[in-house]
């Protein structure tokens, strides 16, 4: 409701997440509107006038801290709520592992972003996969497990039209899913601290459906532009690494 | 009170009078480096964090001494960078920090100011890295075929596109000699000079001659 409004959901959990994102501002925002109400509107109610004095209490007594008490009630129950509604979205996006119908190797360096797609034969790290930089290219509806790198420091691969954001480490290989659900491209960043140029790491997400995709596997593997055919559109600043 | 007003009115005047002493020679100074390098000077602040405010490089952040060579050579890699021809590759790690840096100099302005500005700044001493150098005469043999580019004396030659190579430092002239040898640099899209290096580099055949050559080329800056 709130999310999908400035950014599409192009995964099968983006809708999740924005839900609880939705849940969380109406069980916190709605409570903070009515005490900001309460709290601006005894300042003005119960202002400074001639002839009433002041009077000191300590709001110890049951008359008063009975307001602090029956907010207790609510606060409780939706921290309960929102606890309950996170670790089930938490566990199908983090902790569980869907079979995959592919994976893609995922290495973040200072700085930029290098995608190793399987090639033809589906199976990375092989002859055929294709290597590139700054773009990633995945099939819609199709599950994928990535595998992220560090090659130096902290990174973190964020794709917000994922819902996705999973830090790398250096020196781990980091496993995670994602099913993308919507055709076009999306923004890919990094967001973790990185060094001077954190912030000049783009990259972007190119999401077609399975025949396009096929097509553009078959075109860019090193395989067959050895044997000729090369793709002539490719982005000219992507280059093939694996040339 | 009086007192005041006179005290004031003195430290004005002896004010405006030292500003302008001052303010004259500094004038003179920007008119005689023109504003091209005032703005190079600037823009420089940006690359400063690698390549350190003298240009002398530092090896830790791969970054190479590049206080200056010339002008045409800095502004071709430049845009060599952003383009994406230089450095965005996957196994240039050195490259892949230089890619973005470039994205910042947004106008050919820019670049020729930038590029003005490192020319215009000292060659550094570059203190030998590497442990065991090569063999200076060995790498004179080899070097005979750079020298039709680089010049007899690594002075380079902007008529080939070929750069200086004495300033450069050894950890960085091994460095480029093998990432051009594993074709990392110098077959990006579109690039016209690299190719010709990548031919050139394949007659050092092994480890040993590439450091015998840049013993060899780091020699001639001692003369
Ligand atoms: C984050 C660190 C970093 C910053 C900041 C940086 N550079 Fe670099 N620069 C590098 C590295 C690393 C290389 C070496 C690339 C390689 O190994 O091929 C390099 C290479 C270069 C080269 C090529 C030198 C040669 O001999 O071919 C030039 C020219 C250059 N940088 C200019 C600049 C300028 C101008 C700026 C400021 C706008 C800048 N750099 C900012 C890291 C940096
Ligand atoms: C045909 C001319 C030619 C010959 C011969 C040649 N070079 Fe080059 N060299 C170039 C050009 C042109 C460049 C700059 C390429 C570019 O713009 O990217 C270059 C760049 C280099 C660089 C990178 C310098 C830097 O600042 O990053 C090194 C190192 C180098 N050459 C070493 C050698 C060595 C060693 C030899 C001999 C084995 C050699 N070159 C022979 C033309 C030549
Ligand atoms: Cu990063």
């Amino acid at each position: 409701m709130i999310l999908n409004s400035v950014l599409p959901e192009a995964s099968t959990y983006a809708a999740d997440i924005d839900r609880l994102f939705d849940v969380i501002t109406l069980l916190v925002g709605v409570p903070f509107l009515i005490a900001s109400f309460l709290f601006f509107s005894f300042i003005f109610r119960f202002k400074k006038r001639e002839g009433t004095p002041a009077k000191y209490i300590t709001g110890t007594e049951h008359q008063y801290m009975k307001w602090i008490h029956r907010a207790h009630v609510p606060i409780l129950l939706f921290d309960v709520i929102i606890v309950v509604m996170a670790v089930n979205v938490w566990y199908d996006v983090k902790q569980d592992l869907p079979e995959a119908n592919s994976t893609v190797r995922v290495i973040a360096q200072q700085w930029a972003w290098t995608f190793v797609h399987p090639g033809p034969d589906n199976v990375l790290d092989t002859a055929d996969d294709i290597v590139t930089i700054n773009e990633l290219h995945v099939a819609k509806d199709t599950l994928y497990h990535y595998k992220l790198e560090a090659l130096d420091v902290l990174h973190d691969f964020s794709v917000p039209a994922f819902r996705l954001k999973q830090d790398a480490i250096p020196g781990r290989v980091i496993t995670g899913w994602f099913e993308p659900t919507l055709a076009g491209e999306f923004g890919i960043q990094c967001a973790e601290i990185c060094g001077i140029g954190h912030g000049l790491m783009p990259a972007r997400l190119i999401v077609e459906d399975r025949a396009q995709h096929a097509a553009w596997i078959a075109e860019n593997s090193p395989l067959s532009v050895a044997a000729g055919v090369e793709d002539e559109s490719a982005s000219e600043r992507t280059r093939l690494a694996a040339r | 009170m009086l007192a005041r007003f006179i005290t004031t009115l003195t430290t004005t005047a002896l004010f405006s009078c030292m500003a302008t002493a001052i303010g004259l020679p500094g004038l003179a100074v920007a008119e005689d480096s023109g504003p091209e390098l005032v703005r190079g000077e600037q823009l420089y602040a940006l690359c400063t964090q690698c390549h350190g405010a003298d240009g002398s490089g530092n090896q830790a952040a791969l970054a190479p001494a590049i206080a200056g060579l010339p002008a045409w050579y800095v502004k071709a890699q430049l845009e060599k960078f952003r383009a994406g021809i230089r450095g965005l590759h996957q196994g240039d790690r050195g490259g892949l920090r230089m890619y973005p840096m470039s994205q910042w100099l947004r106008t050919e302005e820019d670049r020729e100011a930038v590029a003005a500005y490192v020319a215009s700044m000292k060659p550094t001493d570059t203190a030998e890295t590497v442990a065991h150098s090569g063999d200076v005469a060995r790498g004179q043999g080899y070097y005979a075929v750079c020298s039709a580019c680089h010049g007899m004396d690594a002075g380079g030659n902007p008529q080939m596109g070929a750069p200086p190579l004495v300033d450069l430092n050894d950890w960085y002239l091994i460095s480029s000699i093998e990432k051009y040898k594993s074709g990392i640099r110098g077959n990006g899209p579109g690039d016209t000079l690299g190719p010709a290096m990548i031919g050139m580099v394949a007659t050092l055949p092994d480890d040993d001659a590439i450091r015998d050559v840049v013993a060899y080329i780091k020699s001639l800056k001692k003369k």
